[in-house]
């Protein structure tokens, strides 16, 4: 019994089994799949961002350089305007604050953001001025940039308050006068608003901004994000190394920005470019803009998951139904290994059997033969009496060896013409006594005009014998048990065993062929019974099914071809 | 020709000897020895209408004697009396020339049909031999 429940046991647990199989098949084609897909995204996704890096510092840096440029030839328009005013300029102008005004006047037709012009003589005293401001007469001398230009021709201050309270820068230029021999220092001061307009005339992305620090990282032009003019920036000094033709790119991590800068040459100018695009951000935008590309992707991986899964569940199915032949197939040779023994059994038994068997009908035939030889023998008719109660027993001993020996015979499948009435009153002779113990009705509705089939005797008194046992248990003492054989159709002849027993209920009667399914109690069957006779009914080409009611009984409904059987064998 | 005789060759003593009393008593020359050491001889020298022949006797071969003595003696017809029904060797013994071949136990009226009938074909063959 330990053993049918272990097999049961396996038999539950394998449903699990396939289920998991399904589960990991389902994960491992996935993962398949998933690798080299998840590779070339991945290689993809790389090659895209190292584009994209490249594209977007190539971009940055040559903003950067465009605004670089622009201011660079703005400053140049500047330095070379004032340098062609101051040689053009006739000598007494340097003393005629009036000239200087009409000079100031004609600059400024040209570059408005001129405020101011001045002329200062070698000493550093400002010696002609033209402007709003009065400045005239005052000393330079002990100023920075008057040094610087005295040495280096040309000069760009960075921007400062001053005296107007307005950020401007100035630019200056030495003139020489008297062949060489001495300068005079033309200088002119610029609103910060003219470097403004040149460098916002490129439109900057909402997160961008530029604009312009000196060394020390203080903001010269007006910043959309970086601070105020003349404020510090986050630009600290010494950060961004000199750089001069081309543009260079930094991150700055803990800002999230990235930023291009350039060193604006003769100038204490940075320009710097930031933004707060990420590489990431031209990959989302790239991305966006092919959006039926990503749509077939997922739309593509949608369909290989669901392929993957119909396919795991389509292996798993082939598997099961391998495995459920593989286990019928074994479960047969177990039943016909099974029922060869017990029919090698039955075979010895009955036929030790016979021998002693036939020396007490001898002998008691012998003992007959005398007594009728003594017709004086005065207890006669009694004596005649027991022999005769002892050949009766012989009899019925013959019949029982008999009919196992019968049995035992058809353990192999062997086609022969048969008489299925003939054989169920066989097999309900085998049964009698146990149905008059318990007072059972058999009703016999045999068709006479049956014809005969070509079967497997032996098997088919086992499927009967099993049916008729069946009933037996089912029914109470005193029920009723019922075999009716007819004719279906020219090809099928069915019989009915009906019982009035207890009934199956539905969830019982779906699975009363399986193997090892049992109702009865421990010990008492095997729950093999129905599925050999299912197998057996099966092999010899006929049907096997069952109706049943609670409390009213159950019926089992055999079907069987008059020749399909042999049809059947001859095609194996 | 006079009474059927009948050799009963069967390992069961107990089973052939009462098997012959029976018979005799119904008119028939019946022997059933005891020992089957000398059976050949015994059916040589005997040479009975009718060999009841068991085919599974230890030390000694049913269907190898049947065989033999078919070929020795074809006149002696045999019918098979054994409680053995293996199809193989039912089949074998028919094909060796057996007569009939019948189940133990057996019933003695039906066995005594079949001897009747053995031997009286055998005397109309005799007759129409002397012909």
């Amino acid at each position: 019994m330990t053993g049918i429940k272990a097999k049961l046991a396996s038999l539950l647990t394998f449903r699990d089994q396939y289920k998991n199989l399904g589960v990991k098949l389902f994960v491992i084609y996935g993962a398949i799949a998933a690798l080299p897909l998840a590779c070339i995204v991945s290689i993809g996704y790389f090659w895209l961002y190292s584009i994209s890096w490249e594209d977007f510092h190539q971009r940055l840096q040559k903003q950067t350089e465009d605004v670089s440029q622009s201011l660079d030839f703005f400053l140049r328009e500047k330095i070379s305007g004032l340098r062609l005013v101051s040689s053009m300029a006739r000598p007494e102008v340097v003393t005629n604050d009036a000239a200087l005004q009409g000079i100031l006047q004609l600059m400024k037709q040209e570059f408005a953001e001129i405020v101011d012009v001045g002329v200062i003589d070698s000493k550093g005293t400002q010696i002609a001025y033209a402007g709003p401001y009065n400045l005239k007469g005052r000393s330079y001398s002990d100023h920075d940039w008057f040094h610087e230009v005295s040495v280096r021709d040309t000069y760009i201050s960075e921007v400062f308050m001053g005296y107007r309270k307005i950020p401007h820068f100035a630019i200056a230029v030495k003139k020489l006068i008297h062949g060489g021999a001495s300068y005079y220092i033309w200088r002119i001061t610029i609103d910060v608003e003219a470097l403004n307009k040149r460098i916002h005339s490129v439109s900057l992305p909402e997160k961008d901004d530029v604009f312009l620090v000196n060394s020390q990282g203080i903001i010269q032009t007006a910043s959309r994000l970086s601070g105020s003019v003349l404020q510090p920036s986050f630009v600290t000094p010494g950060m961004l190394p000199l750089r001069y033709t081309t543009a260079e790119i930094r991150t700055i991590p803990h800002q999230k920005k990235t930023i291009g800068y350039m060193y604006l040459r003769n100038t204490p100018w940075i320009l710097v470019m930031t933004t707060a695009r990420q590489t990431h951000d031209m990959i989302v935008d790239f991305l966006r803009r092919d959006f039926s590309l990503i749509s077939l992707s997922v739309l593509l991986i949608l369909i290989g998951i669901v392929a993957n899964y119909f396919m795991a569940q389509m292996v798993v199915s082939w598997i099961e139904t391998s495995d459920k032949v593989k286990e019928e197939a074994l479960r047969q040779t177990e039943h016909a290994d099974k029922l060869a023994s017990i029919g090698r059994l039955a075979a010895g038994v009955a036929h030790e059997i016979n021998n002693p068997l036939a020396i007490i009908n001898e002998k008691a035939g012998l003992m007959r033969d005398l007594v009728k030889r003594a017709p004086d023998f005065a207890y006669q008719d009694k004596f005649n009496a027991v022999v005769e109660g002892i050949l009766k027993s012989v009899d019925r001993c013959r019949t029982i060896t008999h009919r196992l020996l019968g049995f035992a015979r058809q353990m192999d499948v062997m086609p022969e013409i048969l008489d299925l009435n003939t054989l169920l009153r066989d097999v309900i002779g085998f049964l009698e006594r146990e149905m008059t113990y318990r007072g059972i009705h058999l009703e016999l509705e045999l068709d006479d005009d049956l014809p005969a089939i070509e079967s497997d005797r032996g098997q088919l008194q086992q499927v009967f014998l099993n049916i008729v046992n069946n009933g037996l248990d089912a029914v109470k003492d005193g029920g009723h048990i019922g075999v009716r054989t007819f004719r279906k159709d020219a090809h099928t002849i069915s019989v009915a065993i009906r019982d009035d027993g207890h009934g199956i209920p539905p969830d019982t009667l779906e699975r009363i062929f399986e193997p090892f399914f049992t109702t009865k109690g421990k010990g008492k069957g095997t729950g093999l019974g129905l599925s050999i006779t299912y197998g057996i009914v099966k092999k010899l080409g006929g049907d096997i099914h069952v109706e049943s009611e609670l409390g009213k009984g159950t019926t089992f409904i055999v079907e069987l071809p008059t020749r399909g059987f042999v049809a059947e064998e001859g095609g194996e | 020709m006079g009474r059927p005789k009948v050799l009963i060759i069967d390992d069961e003593a107990e089973f052939s000897t009462t098997l012959a009393e029976r018979l005799a008593l119904r008119d028939y020359e019946a022997i059933a020895p005891t020992s089957l050491s000398q059976v050949r001889s015994l059916i040589a020298d005997e040479l009975p209408d009718v060999l009841l022949l068991d085919l599974r006797m230890p030390g000694l071969n049913g269907l190898e004697l049947l065989r033999e003595t078919k070929r020795t003696n074809p006149g002696i017809e045999i019918i098979v009396v054994t409680g053995q029904t293996d199809p193989g060797i039912v089949t074998a013994a028919m094909e060796a020339g057996a007569y009939d071949f019948m189940i133990k136990p057996v019933d003695l009226s039906k066995l005594m049909e079949k001897i009747d009938e053995v031997t009286s074909r055998q005397r109309d063959r005799q007759t129409n031999n002397g012909d």
